[in-house]
């Protein structure tokens, strides 16, 4: 299991339950993600809750400045735009 | 006096839709683990029973058993004014180990709850714990190579007010069950 973790406390491997739309199951370390989250969501969460990840710190990298041109013209912009 | 409900129009004739029979797996429980009366008639709404065992978690344990070897059964008995239900449970239990005689020893005097678990998914409750069912085992080492090596139990008890009922979808899956080793 990644997404989904057994609840504190809950001792794998003593135990059984009927889990929704799958059947009988044993409550081990074999119990994969769909299983818990059919658990979850057929009602019965007194066994697994969604494992919930601390957000990573996002660095942002300062952007370098823009150095404006010596002549303070871009190319194309100068001159006359009218066509002929 | 209980209220008159008069009867319902009902498709019984499995229209579209598989009717297996058999079941898969007995759990049981001790009814003197039982913390109340399990289950009793005010735990049966529409037909089923929706209220989960008065019981300690880990209480109910699993019998896995040889194939289509399980059985229960209910039967409405008595004359009119003294009518009651019987319910009653069979099943089978393969080899000769020393675990399966410890285990079947603690059915001495000693009553239980059934669920079993049915080819449809149903679960259907046998017995209760104020009238538990009481197993009587025989068993045999057979003669020779095939012949069934193993016990067959059963029990059965009169005088409940209702036949075999199945579980609630919902309570069966909060049961916890003791996991095979």
């Amino acid at each position: 299991m990644e997404k989904y973790k057994y609840k504190s406390g809950f001792q794998k491997g003593k135990f059984s339950r009927v889990c929704p739309g799958i059947g009988m199951v044993t409550l081990d370390d074999k119990i994969t993600d769909e299983i818990a989250k059919a658990f979850v969501d057929g009602g019965i969460k007194d066994v697994f809750e969604l494992v919930i990840k601390e957000p990573k710190a996002i660095s942002v990298k300062p952007k370098k400045a823009i150095k404006p041109k010596p002549n303070g013209k871009e190319k194309g912009t100068d001159g006359d735009n009218t066509v002929v | 006096m209980p209220v008159l409900v008069n009867f319902s129009s009902i498709a019984a004739d499995s229209t579209q839709a598989g009717n297996p029979a058999g079941a898969r797996r007995v759990m049981r429980a001790l009814a003197k683990s039982f913390t109340g009366g399990w289950p009793i008639k005010a735990d049966i709404t529409a037909g089923e029973i929706t209220v989960a065992p008065r019981i300690t978690a880990g209480s109910f344990a699993i019998y896995e058993v040889p194939a289509n070897t399980i059985d229960a059964s209910d039967e409405l008995l008595g004359e009119p004014g003294y009518q009651n239900w019987k319910q009653g449970i069979e099943f089978q239990m393969a080899g000769l180990s020393k675990q399966l005689q410890a285990e079947l020893a603690k059915d001495i005097n000693a009553g239980s709850v059934f669920l079993v678990e049915l080819n449809d998914d149903q679960f259907v409750v046998v017995g209760t714990s104020q009238k538990p069912i009481f197993l009587k085992n025989s068993g045999k080492i057979g003669k020779k190579g095939s012949e069934q090596r193993g016990k067959t139990l059963k029990g059965d008890e009169e005088g409940y007010m209702w036949g075999l009922t199945p579980l609630s979808s919902t309570i069966a899956s909060a049961i916890t069950f003791i996991a095979l080793p």
